[in-house]
C-alpha cells in the first residue's frame, strides 16, 4: 500500500505542475459557467415567464374570440370559448399557487384525474395513448406535492405544448444533459490520455520503472492518481453548474418530483410506432435526489471513460492514439444516440450511457433516445454495472499489458 | 565481492538475435566497461540487467538477486542511467530527485538528495526547471537520481553523451570516487578512449556477442613498449637494428619505432650513442586499447573470412 501511494503522491505532483491540467480544469469551470448562463438567458420557463404567457395568450384568445364573433361559425366560437376558459383556470390555478391556497385545488384535480384515467383505462382505444400516460403522471405528480406539503411548479398548457416552470435544479439537470455527453468526456480523455504516453514519449518511463516498486503497483498508482483527478474534474463541474444555477434561479424546487428508471413499451397506433412510457414500474422522488443520483452516474461515466483512456495510454506510445481513440468513441456514442438504430448490441456500448437523461432519467423530450437506439430499457443500477464493466476491464487488460511489455523505445 | 553476474544472457526480437549468450561478472569497488559500436547491442543488455526488457534466455542476478524472482530487492542495489537521463522538464531538479527518492523509499530523503546533489554539484541551479538545463546539467541529475539510494551496482549508459571534455574529466573523477568508495560501476560507451581511462576491465560487445573481455591495466602492460626515436637520417639506424633483430617501424625519414622491453631502453640508448648516431628525440610509446580494439575485431573479421 506505502508503494501505491507513493506512487499516487508522485503523480500528483506532476500534475500538478502541468500547465494542460490547469487549462482543462479552467476551460471546464468556463464551460460549466458559460453554458448555465446561456441556458438561463434562453430559458423561457421561467415562473414569471409562465405567468405572462397565460395573460397573453388570455388577451389574444379574447380580442379573436370578439373578431370571430362578428363573422364566425358557431363551432369555431364555441371551441375558442372552451381554450379561453381553459387559460382562465391555469391563471386561476397559478394565482392559487403563488398565493399558497392550492391544495384544494391540486386536491380536486387530482380525484379527477384518477376519475379520467379509470375511465380511459377502459377505453381500449384510449388504455395505451399519451393522454392516458400523461394523466399517469400527472397524478403521481400532485400526490407527490401533496405529500412534500411544498407548492406545484407553474405550468403552463396551451393545449398543444406544455412548460413547467424551471428552477435551478431541473436547469442543472438539462445543462448536465447537454454536456455531459460530450464536454466532460472529452475534459476527461484529455487528463488522462497521456498519464502513461507521455513518459513513453519523453523516456522518462524507463527511470520511473527501473525501481524497487513492480510495475503493477506503478500502474494501478497512475490509474489512480488519474481516477482522482478524474473525480475531482467531475466534482468541480456538477458543483459549478449546479451553484450557477443556483445562483441564477434561486433555491427554490429542490421538491419537484422526477421520474427515473421509466421504461417504454412500443405500440403501434395508426400503423406508426408510439412508445408508452411505463411510470407503474418507475421510480418518483425529489429531483434534488435524482440529481444526486445523477452525480453518482457521472463520476461513474467519467471512471469508465477515464479507465478506457488509460488503456490506450498504456499500449500506444503515442499520445495522438490514446487521446483520439476514445474522442471518436465518445462522439460515436452521442452520434448513435440520435439515431434509431434498433440494436440491442448498443446497450453495452460505453458511448450510449454517458448522460443520465438520456438514459434512465426521463428526459423532457419524451422517450428516451438509449430505448430509441438500442429497443432496450435500462435502469440506472444497469447502466452502472455495464459501466463498471468498462472500467474494470480496461483496467486489467492494461496491467496485463503493462506488466510483460518490454519497454524498447522509451 | 560480486555484485552483476551476468549468465547466458540472450534477447531474440522478431527471430532476430540482438543480444547473445553474454557471461559477465562485475565485482564491488570494479570499474567494468561494456565496450562496442553502436547497435552491438549495448543498450539492450543493460536494459535487460535493469528489468525492463524480458531475457529470451538466461539469467541476471545483482547482489544475489534473480533479477526475474526478486526483482524488488535486486533493484534495491541498482542505480542506472539508461540511455539519455531524461527526467521531468517542466518539475525542477529537486522536485525530479523527490519523485525519484520517494519511488526508492529513502528515509530521510532530503538530506540524501542534499548529499547527491553536493556530489554532483548541481546545488546552485537544483531549484531551477529542468526545461532550461543544459545537457551537462541534465547528465549530473541524471547521475544523482541514479545515486540517490546509495547503489551498490551503478550503471551507466554511454554518460559522457554531450559532456565538453572539462565535463568529461570531472565526470571520471566522479566514477573512480563512487569505485573506490566500493561501487561496483558498468559503464557502456562506443568510445574506446573513455574506457581506457576509467575502466578496470573492459568487455568487448560486437555483432551481439561479447568477443573478448580485457583486464586493462594488464592489456596495456602486456603490449609491450616502444621507443619513438628521431634522427637525422633513419637509413643510418635500420641497418643496426636489423643487425641486432630489432623489430621496429618505420614511420617517416626520421622517424621510427622500435619494440623492446623497459629495461633494455638505456642500454639502447648507449649503443646508438656509440654508434654516432645523432638523436634529435627519444620517448617511449604505449599501444592504445583502440589498437587492441582493431586487432580484436580485425582478428574477427578474418575468422569469418576463412570460415
Amino acid at each position: 500500500m506505502r508503494d501505491i501511494g507513493v506512487v499516487i503522491l508522485n503523480e500528483w505532483m506532476k500534475m500538478r505542475y502541468r500547465l494542460k491540467i490547469w487549462l482543462v480544469f479552467g476551460i471546464t469551470i468556463l464551460l460549466a459557467v458559460g453554458f448555465s448562463f446561456l441556458s438561463f438567458y434562453a430559458d423561457q420557463s421561467k415562473a414569471k415567464e409562465i405567468v405572462s404567457m397565460q395573460k397573453d395568450e388570455l388577451a389574444e384568445g379574447t380580442k379573436k374570440l370578439e373578431k370571430i364573433k362578428k363573422s364566425g361559425d358557431a363551432e369555431e366560437i364555441k371551441e375558442l370559448e372552451k381554450s379561453i376558459e381553459r387559460t382562465k383556470q391555469g391563471i386561476n390555478t397559478t394565482d392559487n399557487i403563488l398565493k399558497g391556497s392550492w391544495k384544494s385545488a391540486i386536491q380536486s384535480k387530482l380525484e379527477q384525474d384518477k376519475a379520467d384515467l379509470k375511465n380511459a383505462k377502459q377505453d381500449k382505444k384510449m388504455a395505451h395513448s399519451a393522454s392516458t400516460s400523461n394523466l399517469e403522471k400527472q397524478i403521481a405528480f400532485n400526490e407527490h406535492y401533496l405529500k412534500q406539503d411544498k407548492r406545484p411548479l407553474l405550468s403552463y398548457d396551451s393545449g398543444t405544448f406544455s412548460n413547467t416552470e424551471s428552477t435551478a435544479y431541473s436547469a442543472t439537470k438539462d445543462v448536465l444533459g447537454l454536456g455531459l455527453p460530450l464536454i466532460l468526456p472529452l475534459m476527461v480523455i484529455l487528463i488522462i490520455a497521456d498519464i502513461v504516453s507521455d513518459e513513453t514519449t519523453r523516456g522518462t518511463l524507463k527511470l520511473l520503472l527501473i525501481r524497487p516498486i513492480s510495475r503493477t503497483k506503478i500502474l494501478f498508482g497512475k490509474w489512480t492518481a488519474g481516477i482522482l483527478a478524474t473525480i475531482l474534474l467531475a466534482v468541480i463541474f456538477f458543483t459549478v453548474v449546479l451553484l450557477t444555477n443556483l445562483a441564477l434561479y434561486g433555491t427554490f424546487g429542490a421538491h419537484a418530483p422526477e421520474f427515473m428508471n421509466v421504461s417504454f413499451v412500443e405500440h403501434m397506433v395508426d400503423k406508426s410506432p408510439f412508445f408508452e412510457p411505463q411510470y407503474s414500474g418507475a421510480t418518483l422522488l425529489p429531483v434534488s435526489e435524482a440529481l444526486f443520483y445523477g452525480f453518482v452516474h457521472m463520476l461513474i461515466v467519467s471512471i469508465a471513460i477515464a479507465s478506457l483512456t488509460f488503456l490506450f495510454s498504456t499500449i500506444s506510445a503515442s499520445p495522438m492514439i490514446s487521446t483520439s481513440i476514445p474522442m471518436i468513441i465518445v462522439v460515436a456514442g452521442s452520434a448513435f444516440l440520435l439515431m434509431s438504430l434498433k440494436s440491442s448490441i448498443f446497450k453495452y456500448f460505453i458511448g450510449t450511457h454517458l448522460s443520465f437523461t438520456s438514459t434512465w432519467l426521463e428526459s423532457t423530450t419524451g422517450v428516451s433516445s438509449f430505448y430509441l437506439l438500442t429497443k432496450s430499457n435500462i435502469t440506472m443500477t444497469g447502466s452502472i454495472i455495464i459501466l463498471l464493466g468498462w472500467i474494470l476491464i480496461p483496467t486489467i487488460l492494461a496491467i496485463i499489458h503493462f506488466r510483460k511489455k518490454d519497454i524498447l523505445n522509451a | 565481492m560480486e555484485v552483476l553476474r551476468v549468465d547466458n544472457l540472450t534477447k531474440q526480437i522478431g527471430g532476430k538475435t540482438i543480444v547473445n549468450q553474454l557471461h559477465m561478472q562485475v565485482n564491488e569497488g570494479e570499474v567494468y566497461g561494456f565496450l562496442g559500436p553502436n547497435g552491438a547491442g549495448k543498450t539492450t543488455t543493460i536494459r535487460m540487467i535493469v528489468g525492463l526488457i524480458q531475457a529470451t534466455q538466461g539469467s541476471v542476478c545483482i547482489c544475489g538477486h534473480d533479477i526475474r524472482t526478486d526483482r524488488e530487492q535486486a533493484m534495491k542495489c541498482v542505480g542506472a542511467i539508461v540511455e539519455n537521463p531524461e527526467t521531468y522538464s517542466y518539475l525542477s531538479g529537486y522536485k525530479n530527485l523527490i519523485h525519484y527518492a520517494r519511488l526508492a523509499g529513502i528515509p530521510n530523503k532530503e538530506k540524501r538528495i542534499q548529499e547527491v546533489v553536493e556530489f554532483v554539484k548541481l546545488t546552485d541551479r537544483i531549484h531551477d526547471k529542468v526545461k532550461i538545463y543544459s545537457l551537462g546539467m541534465r547528465q549530473r541529475l541524471g547521475l544523482a537520481q541514479a545515486l540517490l539510494g546509495k547503489p551498490k551496482l551503478l550503471i551507466l549508459d554511454e554518460p559522457t553523451n554531450g559532456l565538453d571534455p572539462e565535463g568529461i574529466r570531472e565526470f571520471r573523477g566522479l566514477v573512480r570516487q563512487l569505485a573506490d568508495q566500493g561501487t561496483a560501476v558498468f559503464v557502456s560507451s562506443h568510445i574506446l578512449k573513455e574506457m581506457e581511462a576509467i575502466c578496470d576491465r573492459i568487455a568487448i560487445i560486437k555483432n551481439s556477442r561479447i568477443i573478448t573481455e580485457q583486464n586493462v591495466a594488464k592489456v596495456l602492460e602486456g603490449q609491450g613498449h616502444k621507443v619513438r626515436i628521431k634522427v637525422d637520417e633513419v637509413k643510418q639506424v635500420e641497418h643496426l637494428l636489423q643487425q641486432n633483430q630489432f623489430s621496429y617501424q618505420v614511420l617517416d625519414h626520421h622517424t621510427m619505432e622500435i619494440k623492446m622491453d623497459e629495461s633494455d631502453f638505456s642500454e639502447f640508448i648507449r649503443f646508438l650513442v656509440l654508434q654516432n648516431i645523432n638523436l634529435r628525440s627519444i620517448e617511449t610509446v604505449k599501444d592504445s586499447l583502440e589498437e587492441l580494439f582493431f586487432n580484436f575485431t580485425a582478428d574477427e573479421e578474418g575468422e569469418k573470412k576463412n570460415a
